[in-house]
């Protein structure tokens, strides 16, 4: 077991990984612990078993299966507690969930987990304090925020969730741009949307039907104000009734 | 058995009023033993009610318990089933009455109780004993003998469990609390979460309602306290509170549910839920609970963009633990970006221990929406140059997205454009509609009538009925101890239990 053990880790440390030699070997690991006669001692094993754990995690992001990578996080956490003395990637772990549970929009998840880091680890912890940042920025609409902590993450696993979140953020900042703005020159646009030429801005303007007059967008900002207010008769109707219901009740 | 008792009720309501004004030098001990004894003799009918009352003055009682008043009585002359009962009961009371001081004592009691000691033995029933056992152990918890307590508290649970008896959940209930204190006390609450569990899965297949709202307030307690926030929110969906709890506890659920919801983000259902623990608390008395709920209705009040009145603030028992909370009030109000972050600073400490940092923290957004709604009120028109100072933001685009996403968020109603192609942008804000146009009033008006039938309903429910039955066949006599025993019970109700929190 200590060869597969010993593989595993070498396997992983080549770049570029390699994404079966690394699959094959976790499978090599995983039934060597499985089989009764490890020929280790136990911390061995229980430290073999957090190798094929947090290689796990991070393998499901090199490959970008999220559903698997859910899986194996929940596994990595349980092992923690069970394990404490072996948690010294605990952070890493956790600011890779956090950053999960954000680039999926699980915003109340994301505090549930978030309430479990102490106050000081958030500020202080790299790995921790950028998916706060990053949500923080989100919430205030700092959108421009978001794409400068992509130059500095602690982790290069990081940046496929920020990359992610990019495409979110793209979408919030167009509808945005959308209820605000009478008219955008294509070049502001460009700039705002976050795309480094006007070829990628265009054609993603072309996808959401803005209009182009010269070289301006021009978005109507719909007179909803000017509608008459209409007796909504049904709902009043509806709630009268509850009222005479309850009133019934009462007396 | 039940016209003997009711005799000596009737002559306890006779003596009663008239004890501490005849002879006021009288020895406090003995007053508490023979309260404790007619609590004896009614809790030996063994019937639900009578447990209910008996505990629902444990408050009072507990402040009377003194070594020597448990040694009083459990050398009385009460005869247990178990026959080892008592002895095992002295061994928790460690004391040796001083016999001198003790015969005067015992000569004026003796008077009543002795003759009718002499005819037959009074044995006591399962529920005088776990009462007896329990009323030691919250007297070995007063004197922090936690160990001791816990050994008894275990030996309460067994005994109770043999039985398997309905009226002893009271007891249980009670038991489980302290023995939960204890724990926490001595910091090991996570560690018996298990026993919990397992324990609530038995009282909620049982029915014993008592035991499990005390269990689940606990658990969550547990959880709450070990930051384990998904399982405290599992065990909020899984587990149905029982109805008949009594307010106290459904204080604490409430309290407990309020905050997972805060966490999940789900503000409206918070500030319902921390609503209903304040109504829930009794009305004098757990300060410190209602000052902690009144901080998170605060704070949930400011995160839902509600600004709390200015009298919550005033009022005696708030004012100086809210302080750093009418501070926030401010910065929110005003939409002061410095403000905030130097309250945020100062006060970090504070909020730290009160668990509230990271919805604080969280309000900062708010901050920003307010400041920018306060901006277009004043302005028709800036330049979002202008508005990025107002800010104390060092950068045009973020501010730019920022009030573009106000916009978009329906925030303010306001447009970004500029006068001359590629000239600086500005906000110009649109006139403000007549909101009495809108249906807006009407769902106001709804929504405060909904409140009102809603609070009516549950003080409907809340109203709680005496037992119906035997009251066709009571003497004039019974009717009479009755009444007393209502008026009584009504006194107690009006101080509730403030000890308990």
């Amino acid at each position: 077991m200590a060869a597969a053990h010993k593989n595993l880790l070498a396997v992983w440390a080549k770049e570029p990984k390699d994404v079966a030699a690394v699959e094959k070997a976790l499978n090599d690991l995983t039934t060597a612990l499985g089989s009764a006669s490890s020929g280790l001692d136990e911390k061995q094993a229980a430290l073999a078993s957090k190798d094929v754990y947090e290689i796990s995690v991070l393998l499901a992001i090199v490959k970008n299966d999220f559903d698997s990578f859910d899986d194996y996080i929940n596994q990595v956490n349980t092992y923690y507690t069970m394990v404490p003395q072996n948690s010294e990637n605990k952070h890493l772990m956790t600011g890779l969930q956090l950053m999960f549970l954000l680039a999926f929009n699980r915003l109340s998840d994301f505090h549930m987990l978030l309430e479990q880091v102490p106050q000081r680890e958030q500020t202080s912890n790299a790995y921790i304090s950028t998916p706060v940042r990053i949500e923080q920025s989100l919430m205030e609409g700092a959108y421009n925020k978001v794409v400068l902590t992509e130059k500095n993450i602690p982790s290069p696993f990081y940046s496929v969730f920020i990359r992610i979140m990019l495409d979110t953020i793209r979408r919030e900042i167009a509808s945005s741009i959308e209820k605000s703005f009478k008219s955008l020159t294509a070049k502001d646009a460009t700039v705002m949307l976050l795309f480094d030429n006007d070829q990628k801005m265009l054609k993603y303007a072309q996808d959401r039907k803005w209009r182009l007059d010269g070289n301006r967008f021009v978005f109507e900002v719909e007179a909803a104000q000017d509608k008459p207010v209409n007796l909504d008769t049904v709902r009043i109707a509806t709630q009268t009734l509850f009222y005479a219901k309850q009133l019934e009740q009462i007396v | 058995m039940t016209p003997k008792a009711g005799e000596a009720a009737v002559e306890k309501m006779e003596v009663d009023p008239v004890k501490p004004a005849a002879e006021p030098a009288k020895d406090e001990n003995a007053i508490a033993v023979e309260n404790i004894k007619d609590q004896l003799q009614s809790l030996d009918k063994g019937e639900e009610h009578l447990v209910a009352r008996v505990l629902h003055v444990l408050p009072k009682t507990r402040r009377q318990l003194n070594d020597a008043v448990l040694h009083k009585l459990c050398t009385s002359g009460l005869i247990s089933h178990d026959s080892a009962f008592f002895d095992n009961l002295l061994k928790f009371v460690k004391y040796t009455p001083p016999a001198v001081i003790d015969e005067p004592m015992d000569t004026t009691s003796s008077k009543t109780k002795s003759p009718r000691k002499g005819v037959r033995p009074v044995y006591t029933s399962i529920e005088s004993d776990c009462y007896l056992r329990l009323l030691v152990l919250i007297h070995l918890f007063a004197q922090k003998k936690y160990q001791d307590a816990l050994l008894l508290g275990e030996q309460q649970l067994t005994a109770i469990q043999n039985t398997d008896k309905r009226t002893l959940d009271g007891f249980a209930a009670k038991t489980l609390y302290f023995l939960c204190v204890i724990h926490e006390r001595e910091g090991k609450l996570f560690e018996i979460r298990g026993v919990l569990n397992s324990r609530l899965r038995t009282a909620t297949l049982r029915h014993f309602n008592e035991s499990q709202a005390v269990l689940i307030c606990w658990l969550l307690r547990c959880y709450l306290i070990n930051r384990q926030y998904q399982s405290a929110a599992h065990l909020v969906s899984k587990v149905a509170f029982p109805e008949n709890a009594t307010n106290n506890d459904l204080a604490r659920y409430m309290y407990y549910q309020g905050r997972i919801k805060a966490l999940q983000l789900d503000y409206n259902s918070a500030a319902g839920y921390f609503l209903q623990a304040q109504r829930k608390a009794p009305q004098e008395g757990a300060i410190g609970f209602k000052q902690t709920v009144q901080k998170w209705v605060v704070v949930i009040g400011l995160l839902q963009g509600e600004i709390p009145e200015r009298n919550v603030f005033r009022q005696p028992i708030y004012r100086k633990c809210l302080a750093q909370y009418l501070d926030l009030t401010h910065a929110v109000r005003l939409g002061d970006i410095a403000k905030f972050n130097h309250v945020l600073e100062q006060h970090r400490k504070v909020f730290e221990a009160d668990d509230t940092l990271t919805l604080i923290v969280r309000l900062r957004q708010n901050v920003i929406k307010t400041a920018i709604k306060q901006i277009s009120l004043a302005y028709s028109r800036i330049y979002i140059k202008d508005i990025a100072k107002k800010l104390l933001m060092d950068n045009e685009t973020e501010t730019e997205y920022i009030v573009a996403k106000a916009i978009a968020d329906d925030a303010i109603d306001a447009v970004i454009t500029s006068d001359v192609r590629d000239g600086p942008r500005y906000m110009q804000s649109s006139e403000t509609a007549d909101i009495y146009r809108t249906s807006e009033p009407q769902d106001h008006f709804d929504t405060r009538i909904r409140y009102c039938l809603e609070l009516h309903n549950q003080a409907v429910k809340a109203l709680r009925y005496p037992p119906k039955k035997k009251i066709a066949v009571e003497s004039i006599e019974q009717a009479r101890e009755r009444e007393q025993q209502e008026l009584e019970f009504a006194k107690e109700l009006a101080d509730e239990d403030e000890d308990d929190f």
